[in-house]
């Protein structure tokens, strides 16, 4: 971690740590993850969206992932954005409530959040807001329920699901 | 009341009932020289046109009668099915992992194409389907929906465990159909995660004996 790179890199964490502090306005809970030391911010859901745009601003311009975990009794929204050109890696996570909170779609900022976020809503349940196309992307239209919600109760065991 | 019919020269100018003669030249009868001799027989094995076997069918056998050289007693659907199980068109048909044994039996170190298998780009043309992989519930309409659009007669060959049966998804799997057999009629099983090559091209000479209705290797009677 001693190459132009990983300066480049820290340099580029700390400034958008220090720009996430200015437009949170300094209410903001970071930290640094794993051996590569990321930055992992943890926030509330009114700053979610204030902070993806800042670090679409500051110009973390791919999407690695957007996700959610399941924690039984509220969901974490996860995504990791990542910037081309300084190399800075930025995680993010959000805690949702458990009875169908619409979280604010970044689908207009990272194009491939929209399938993202489908498969989100598909797989948990989550619903965006202000999503252009929020349909399920992977279970066919006429599925009930969301598989990888842990109090998912498989039909398959039960009865065999007739979808053709 | 005139009666026409019996006037032969009103009759000659009424230009619908010509005189016999009238207008005809006579031409001399070129007669031949010698008469006409008795052509010879075809073979010997013809009788005025209809074929005499020269030995008896043999029943336990599926080829086709010899009766002599050069002439073959066959059924017309025996014919039909030899070719049919010949030129077995399939579709390019890829859903899994499996598709990667079916591309490498196409390519040049297996040669489907010596059994007359070649890959086509449209189910319109294509005689066999190889389901090469997991169906989920999702993909499963667009199965069906391939294998309405083959002309019969069509033939299917589930390629893999998972759609044979589900496979590894069997009993957790939320979103895989367990076995294609549950959306669309199958012929043959091919076994394995993911069968080799060879695999599949044993499965390629079973369809072709149960296309010619030729007893199988596996103890069933085929289609005959």
């Amino acid at each position: 971690m001693t190459s132009d790179r990983a300066n480049q890199q820290r340099q580029a964490r700390d400034e958008l740590c220090e720009a996430l502090g200015v437009r949170l306005s300094g209410q903001i809970n970071c930290a640094l993850t794993g051996p590569d030391e990321v930055l992992l911010v943890r926030l509330e859901l009114d700053q979610y969206r204030p902070a993806a745009e800042t670090l679409w601003d500051r110009g973390l311009d791919r999407l690695d992932f957007l996700t959610c975990v399941d924690w039984r009794d509220h969901f974490t929204l996860t995504l990791q954005v990542y910037s081309m050109d300084s190399g800075a890696v930025a995680r993010l996570a959000c805690d949702l409530p458990r009875d169908g909170v619409p979280a604010p779609t970044i689908s207009d900022l990272w194009f491939l959040a929209n399938w993202e976020e489908r498969e989100a809503h598909d797989m948990f349940g989550l619903i965006f807001e202000g999503h252009p196309d929020l349909r399920r992307i992977l279970l066919p239209e006429a599925w009930e329920g969301h598989p990888l919600r842990k109090d998912y109760v498989d039909r398959v065991g039960i009865e065999r699901p007739q979808y053709f | 009341m005139r009666e026409r019919a019996e006037d032969p020269r009103e009759q000659a100018e009424d230009p619908t009932f010509p005189v016999d003669g009238a207008g005809e030249v006579d031409h001399p009868a070129e007669q031949p020289d010698e008469p006409l001799k008795e052509p010879p027989p075809l073979s010997p094995w013809l009788n005025n046109g209809v074929i005499v076997p020269t030995q008896a069918p043999v029943h336990d056998s599926y080829g086709p009668l010899v009766i002599g050289p050069g002439i073959v007693v066959h059924s017309v659907e025996d014919v039909l099915e030899w070719v049919r199980s010949h030129s077995l068109w399939m579709l390019m048909f890829g859903l899994a992992c499996c598709a990667i044994e079916m591309m490498h039996a196409n390519a040049s170190k297996f040669d489907l194409d010596r059994f007359g298998i070649m890959p086509r780009g449209s189910p319109r043309q294509s005689d066999l389907l190889i389901v090469s992989g997991t169906v989920t519930y999702k993909v499963a309409p667009m199965v069906k929906r391939v294998y309405e659009q083959m002309a019969e007669p069509r033939w299917v060959i589930a390629m893999g465990n998972c759609a044979t049966a589900g496979s590894l998804y069997f009993h957790d799997g939320y979103s895989v159909v367990k076995g294609v057999d549950q959306v669309i009629p199958v012929d043959v099983y091919v076994s394995g995660c993911p069968p080799r090559p060879e695999a599949l091209i044993d499965g390629i000479v079973e369809l072709r004996r149960l296309i010619e209705g030729k007893p199988t290797d596996r103890g069933r009677e085929g289609r005959s």
